[in-house]
């Protein structure tokens, strides 16, 4: 049995009251805690057993004059031990007093600890947000079709649970918080259920928005040798099927204009003779048809503009 | 004053209180909680979250500055916003004393 072990345990920023009770059983084992690597890997070394109290705050402020910082809790009895990810972690001995010892002394201030856990989380949260705008920026403008679109799609979805269950569980915590440390004050309630009702205002705006992008809108037009394909969106694809003879050609001819076109033709349940994207620059083509048959021409898209012309022997 | 001010200190905090009342003699954070653990015979023990968390927010708003670092330790003085402020509440007080004083 070594001196020395790694546990892996994973507590989010809000339990950090469940997080303080796990390192104070360990210590009561006889495991204290000497830092935190990476987030969720708790690094003890054996000592004797002790029955200690282990303390959370997080004051960024704090730790840039950590000299002042730690001389003050140390003041009041509590031993700086690390930090890890803007948490200072605090122990002190218990085994003579019998009250519960903490570090916040009133509840407004425990809220202000908080009020900072919430506004230095804000941030990443931010960033993924902008992580579900993206996707939508670029199936807007630029246009893709196909593959593409259904990766963005789902990416967007994605991030847009994420963040529903993020901001939700956040805002939640928040309330019970507040509603705890200012009982008489009026209107908490309503306050979060505006905050609630916002976030999955976004929620839906996003999968609206999901929704209209995912929608259709092109137009076939027929010619007595082929036919002409305009997609503003195309994300179903248009399949038509004709019948060939040997010799004859299948020329496309497609403009770009910022747009993305899929073209592949191939007879029914066989491999394609031809598959070609504009990623790949294919360019204006022309396909002989070598053996007779039933075949299909599936076009996929989005801002494409394309002639299908038969050239029939 | 400041709305800011008023809506943040009006009323205060017990915390706060004795915070600025001892503040008003030139005093650190752990000398802070002594004082008051003093004052009170032991009722009321300041712990460090709160009153480093306090003494920031104070010095940030104004009601505190900061005078000159002894041993690791900043130690803090009172300001004319701070004694406006605490004027407010002592009165606040005075007249929850006076009326509790009054209906007994």
């Amino acid at each position: 049995m070594g001196d020395k072990k790694i546990v892996f345990k994973l507590f989010t920023i809000y339990q950090y009251q469940q997080e303080e009770e796990y390192l104070c059983a360990m210590h009561a084992q006889g495991w204290r805690v000497t830092k935190i690597s990476f987030p969720g890997f708790y690094q003890f070394e054996k000592c004797e057993p002790k029955s200690v109290t282990y303390r959370l705050d997080y004051n960024q402020e704090g730790l840039t004059n950590k000299t002042e910082y730690v001389q003050m809790f140390y003041d009041c009895g509590w031993d700086y031990l690390f930090e890890f990810m803007g948490y200072a972690y605090f122990c002190k001995q218990t085994e003579h007093s019998r009250e519960n010892e903490v570090i916040f002394c009133d509840d407004f201030s425990r809220l202000e600890m908080m009020k900072r856990v919430f506004q230095s989380r804000i941030i990443p949260l931010i960033i993924l947000f902008a992580c579900m705008i993206l996707p939508q920026f670029f199936m807007i403008t630029i246009g893709y079709g196909g593959f593409i679109q259904e990766v963005l799609s789902v990416c967007m979805l994605l991030f847009t649970m994420s963040y529903l269950v993020i901001f939700s569980v956040t805002a939640y915590q928040f309330y019970q918080y507040e509603k705890r440390v200012f009982p008489e004050k009026a209107g908490i309630k309503y306050k979060y259920c505006g905050i609630f009702s916002f976030i999955v205002l976004v929620a839906v705006c996003m999968g609206i928005l999901l929704y209209i992008t995912n929608d259709s809108v092109y137009m076939v037009s027929e010619r007595a040798d082929g036919y002409t394909i305009e997609a503003e969106r195309l994300n179903t694809s248009i399949v038509r099927e004709y019948d060939f003879q040997k010799g004859d050609l299948i020329a496309v001819k497609h403009e770009h204009g910022g747009g993305e076109i899929s073209i592949r033709i191939g007879e029914k349940d066989k491999a394609p003779i031809f598959t070609g994207n504009s990623y790949g620059e294919m360019g204006d083509f022309s396909v002989e048809i070598q053996a007779a048959g039933q075949y299909e021409i599936e076009c996929i898209g989005r801002r494409a503009k394309g002639v299908l012309r038969f050239d029939l022997k | 004053m400041d709305a800011h001010i008023k809506k943040v200190y009006v009323p205060m905090t017990e915390t706060g209180f004795y915070i600025l009342l001892c503040l008003r003699q030139a005093n650190h954070g752990y000398g802070i909680v002594q004082k008051v653990k003093e004052l009170t015979k032991g009722a009321i023990v300041l712990a460090p979250g709160t009153m480093y968390g306090s003494l920031s927010k104070m010095e940030k708003d104004g009601l505190i500055r900061f005078v000159r670092e002894e041993e690791k330790r900043k130690i803090y003085i009172i300001t004319a916003l701070g004694n406006e402020v605490l004027e407010i509440e002592m009165k606040r007080i005075e007249r929850l004393y006076r009326n509790m004083e009054e209906m007994k």
